[in-house]
């Protein structure tokens, strides 16, 4: 089961694919080639110990309100998650059946940026979600017409709820 | 010997005098202020004593307080380190009446030398080549100024009697501006030092910054041990010092030990001190001041004089032990140099990073040597200096030196606040640095601090640490799959803690990370 996580550093956007594998971790940034690490943590939490084929990684791993903050070569570096629900999301929208897009997390409906009828393109923004002052986007895996929206802007949705259902096209 | 002293000091000094008096079986006393409460020098003497609060006026430079906390718990001796009270001649005072053994030069020495008019009319006397220059300028007198600064000769600089640590000096390049910068000195110096002496003196330049080591005892005689270069500086503090100089030949050596001694001899000066000169490009060396106290970077000198401890000789001559007369010569063998590790970042202008240190590991192995206040779990209190400690290697010749300090620097892995070992770094790989070829203004005119850019690797891993973690903190358990059989049982003990998700540290809640 990979998971996606989309990082910031120093302003700029990577998307980091990880899949568990039996023998470490496969890593793949940006759709690149996928590289395996062997991940050891110890006793002291924060210390992480990266095997990688290239050459082995050692450093400090601190979370921060934003994402980590990483010591490393005796540098710190400051690596934020671009948006913080998008992997849950990822993972739902994979959970969701074709047709149907649930709510990645409980939170406020702030925008339903779709109609009935309306024709959306692969990744389409449909609706907002407000969850810890976060604004998340709520996004249609493939293309379709929407067919029925089941929120109202202002309301409220538990996490896996329901957001719209769409006829997915060929 | 004494029984008991107090180090009326903090940080990696205080650590320093103490491991010295548990060898020579003396017990010793901190004193701290309520912010260094958690510190190593606190838990670890034999008694503490709590002089205040975080501010140093408050704490570590109350007379009172420490000598109070001295009488309290019996301490027949304090050593001052470097830094707050070690220069302060009233300091001296307070404990000679309170029958208390002050481990340092007599309060009249330290005022004659602290004064830097007076230390030149000693040092002229004693022999002790001397800065070109003229004494007593009279600020309101501008025309026998103007005669004064014709002879010294331009540049110059003005120079306050009472300055000290870079402040109250205006360098003067034509005869125009030295009105305008007697007039500022003086004023200057008047409300900075309370003491609007000024003085003139010849601006040599490029200069490297080279002193010696002695030890004096009360009978007259003075050690000297050989010199230490201590040129790359930044806002005039030293960052980086080494032992020898690179410029010093035997023959300049014998030629600054000898001026060293007779300075020392010729102020009646008493146990350590640093004798600094200004040397040219020629090997010419005039006296600049003497630091009377032991030295920030005083390990150097210890590490190429066979490992001689220079505390454990200022305990001995304070207790009326005698030292051989002249130049040491156990040494110098091989080469020494000290990086001072600060909280500051390099890459923002220097500014100061201090905060929580989540995790440290001392750098070990051959020829390291670390001093240093860190521990994990440390918060570096606002209210002092940033340096955190000083990295000292030890090699059979300079570029050796220089390789294993790149290696130390490497292994010194501090997680918190950003230091400057990616400064320090740089300047290893730095091709004037490596060749020797610096001066006092080196650094500030010449030395640019390389990019911070990461490599390829090191941004991918970076990344993937970045993911690993989000997974392992956020994946508790349900995503685990189970260890594979093909993996060695160490191997799979661990990963399945990171499968298990560990926790991973939070900052500021550090002291319950980990406990779960």
């Amino acid at each position: 089961m990979a998971s996606r996580y989309p990082l910031t550093i120093d302003g700029v956007n990577y998307s980091v694919e990880i899949d568990q594998l039996d023998t470490g971790f496969a890593v793949s940034i940006d759709g690149g080639d996928a590289f395996l690490v062997d991940v050891a943590l110890s006793g002291i939490p924060g210390l992480m110990s990266l095997i990688e084929s290239d050459g082995n990684w050692q450093g400090y791993v601190v979370s921060t309100s934003d994402g980590w903050r990483i010591t490393a070569n005796n540098r710190t570096l400051s690596v934020q998650n671009s948006q913080a629900a998008r992997k849950q999301r990822g993972n739902s929208v994979t959970e969701d059946p074709p047709g149907k897009v649930s709510a990645p997390l409980a939170g406020v409906l702030t925008e339903i940026r779709v109609t009935v009828g309306d024709i959306v393109a692969e990744g389409q923004t449909v609706a907002v979600i407000e969850a810890m002052k976060m604004q998340n986007e709520i996004k249609v895996p493939s293309a379709g017409k929407i067919t029925v929206i089941h929120v109202e802007a202002g309301g409220r949705a538990e996490k896996s709820d329901l957001i719209v259902e769409y006829e997915v096209s060929d | 010997m004494f029984k008991r002293i107090l180090v009326a000091n903090r940080g990696e000094i205080a650590l320093r005098v103490q491991r010295t008096c548990r060898e020579l079986g003396i017990e010793t006393v901190a004193v701290y202020s309520e912010p260094d409460r958690s510190l190593m020098h606190v838990r670890e003497a034999d008694y503490s004593v709590c002089i205040g609060d975080g501010p140093a006026t408050d704490s570590y430079l109350s007379i009172p307080k420490i000598i109070d906390a001295a009488k309290e718990t019996g301490a027949d001796a304090i050593h001052p380190g470097y830094g707050f009270l070690s220069e302060n001649a009233e300091f001296v005072e307070a404990c000679d009446s309170a029958g208390i053994k002050f481990i340092g030069p007599t309060a009249d020495s330290m005022r004659n030398l602290g004064d830097k008019v007076s230390a030149r009319q000693i040092m002229e006397q004693a022999g002790v080549p001397i800065v070109p220059g003229a004494n007593d300028i009279d600020p309101d007198d501008f025309t026998s100024a103007e005669r004064e600064a014709a002879r010294v000769g331009f540049p110059l600089l003005v120079k306050a009697s009472a300055g000290g640590g870079g402040r109250g000096i205006r360098l003067v390049e034509t005869p125009d501006q030295l009105e305008d910068s007697m007039r500022l000195a003086s004023s200057e110096a008047s409300s900075s030092f309370g003491n609007a002496t000024i003085f003139l003196e010849r601006f040599v330049s490029p200069a490297r910054h080279i002193e010696v080591q002695i030890i004096a005892d009360s009978h007259g005689n003075v050690s000297a041990f050989g010199e230490r270069e201590c040129s790359v500086q930044r806002r005039n503090q030293k960052v980086l010092e080494e032992a020898p100089s690179i410029a010093v030949t035997p023959e300049i050596r014998q030629r600054l030990c000898d001026a060293a001694i007779s300075a020392a001899k010729g102020s009646g000066y008493q146990n350590a001190g640093t004798v600094e000169f200004l040397m040219d490009s020629q090997g010419e060396f005039y006296f600049l001041e003497v630091n009377a106290r032991l030295q920030v970077e005083h390990p150097v000198t210890e590490l190429i004089f066979g490992g001689v401890d220079l505390v454990a000789l200022q305990i001995a001559v304070a207790g009326g032990a005698s030292v051989t007369d002249g130049l040491i010569d156990s040494g110098p063998i091989g080469w020494a140099i000290e990086c001072r590790i600060n909280g500051e970042d390099p890459y923002e202008n220097f500014r100061p990073s201090l905060g929580l240190i989540d995790h440290v590991e001392y750098p070990v192995g051959p020829g390291v040597r670390f001093d240093s206040m860190l521990f994990s779990g440390l918060d570096v209190p606002i209210f002092y200096d940033s340096l955190l400690g000083k990295l000292i290697v030890w090699a059979e010749t300079r570029e050796l030196a220089i390789e294993r300090m790149k290696r130390a620097l490497r292994e010194l892995l501090i997680s918190g606040p950003q230091t400057n070992i990616p400064f320090h770094l740089a300047l290893m790989d730095n091709e004037d640095f490596r060749s020797g070829n610096i001066h006092t203004n080196w650094l500030e005119q010449s030395f640019v601090m390389p990019e911070n850019t990461l490599s390829e690797s090191e941004l991918h891993m970076a990344l993937a640490a970045a993911a690993i973690s989000s997974s392992l903190t956020t994946n508790t358990g349900s995503g685990t799959q189970t260890q594979s059989k093909k993996a060695s049982k160490w191997t799979s003990a661990g990963r399945g803690n990171s499968m298990e998700g560990l926790p991973i540290s939070t900052g500021e809640s550090g002291w319950l990370r980990g406990t779960r």
